[in-house]
């Protein structure tokens, strides 16, 4: 095996680790300096009340939380290689042809999964961002 | 590819100062801290550090800034039973602001070997993308070209054993996939 495959494989690993990963305690930080308190608490679903205690670990997260916030660093993961934060954040706003002319944030209802087809779609439209220049 | 790989970018936390519309005035200063948390509308969990009240300005958060957070420092000295604010108790002297994380993009100019094929770069930048976007970088991280030691260096800080615990293995492919290249 050639050197760029081990090197492909190992970041594949690596990769899959972040992705099955959640880690709110950093996550919260990171993803409130993206997104705002509004926008973040309109895409989970929760009150902005309860992400500053979240986030101030004066209450644990739940893991269904947890789970959405994670697939939402992901997201901006990926969105970030193609977008400045600004651009992030209207992109969860902008109707898509590809969601069917509703925004991102109309896909992910109240106390939505990741693995509901609607947060799906909305994943592997952030992720061709990424796939685009690469392949 | 590699001009597109360019565009790709990695974040990096600057701060950025802007008006505050919070200008309350007390010239008389205020008894407790409780009393400027009510009168000027700091919200909740504000604390004291030194002759600064740190905490969120609850007037920031209606007035429609889009600001990732606001760190608002409202002037306020203790003189005799009372906290004197020069002037005014206020978001950082009202004028002055809060604090306005913006995140910015650095470009990574340039990719060496053995970034040189497309899947290893979609790969590549997809782990620092995601790993930044999860807060598992540092601030400040940043990466003008894309080579081995750059990676290396940028997925050390990735807290990798204390907060992904169960991927222990994976992690020890990681480090063991990254030395053998």
């Amino acid at each position: 095996m050639d050197l760029g495959s081990d090197l492909e494989r190992t970041l594949e690993h690596l990769n899959l680790a972040l992705e099955e990963s959640p880690v709110p305690e950093f996550e919260w930080n990171r993803l409130t300096d993206f997104l705002g308190l509004p926008l973040l608490s309109r895409l989970l679903g929760i009150s902005a009340v309860s992400i500053r205690r979240y986030k101030a670990a004066a209450r644990t997260t739940p893991d269904d939380v947890a789970d959405r916030l994670h697939f939402l660093s992901l997201v901006v993961g990926d969105l970030g290689g193609a977008y400045n934060e600004i651009g992030i954040r209207q992109w969860f706003e902008r109707k898509r042809t590809q969601l069917d002319g509703r925004t991102p944030l109309d896909s992910l209802k109240t106390r939505w999964k990741p693995t509901q087809p609607g947060p799906r779609r909305l994943r592997d439209l952030a992720r061709a961002l990424v796939a685009s220049p690469a392949t | 590819m590699l001009q597109s790989v360019a565009r790709h970018v990695i974040m990096l936390t600057l701060t950025m100062r802007f008006l505050c519309p919070q200008k309350p005035q007390n010239q008389r200063g205020f008894r407790s801290i409780d009393e400027i948390r009510r009168r000027t509308r700091i919200a909740p969990g504000s604390r004291l550090a030194g002759n600064w009240l740190v905490g969120e300005c609850q007037w920031c958060l209606r007035s429609g800034l889009r600001t990732g957070r606001r760190l608002i420092e409202m002037t306020s000295r203790y003189s005799g039973n009372r906290f004197r604010s020069p002037g005014r108790a206020r978001c950082v002297s009202g004028h002055k602001s809060d604090i306005i994380l913006v995140s910015t993009m650095i470009q990574i100019g340039s990719a060496k070997a053995p970034f040189t094929s497309p899947r290893v770069v979609f790969q590549a930048v997809s782990a620092l993308g995601r790993a930044d976007a999860m807060g598992l970088l540092p601030a400040n991280e940043h990466i003008e070209t894309l080579d081995l030691s750059s990676f290396r260096r940028a997925v050390r800080h990735i807290h990798l054993p204390a907060s992904l615990g169960t991927s222990a293995w994976i992690l020890a492919a990681i480090w063991s996939g990254l030395s053998n290249t």
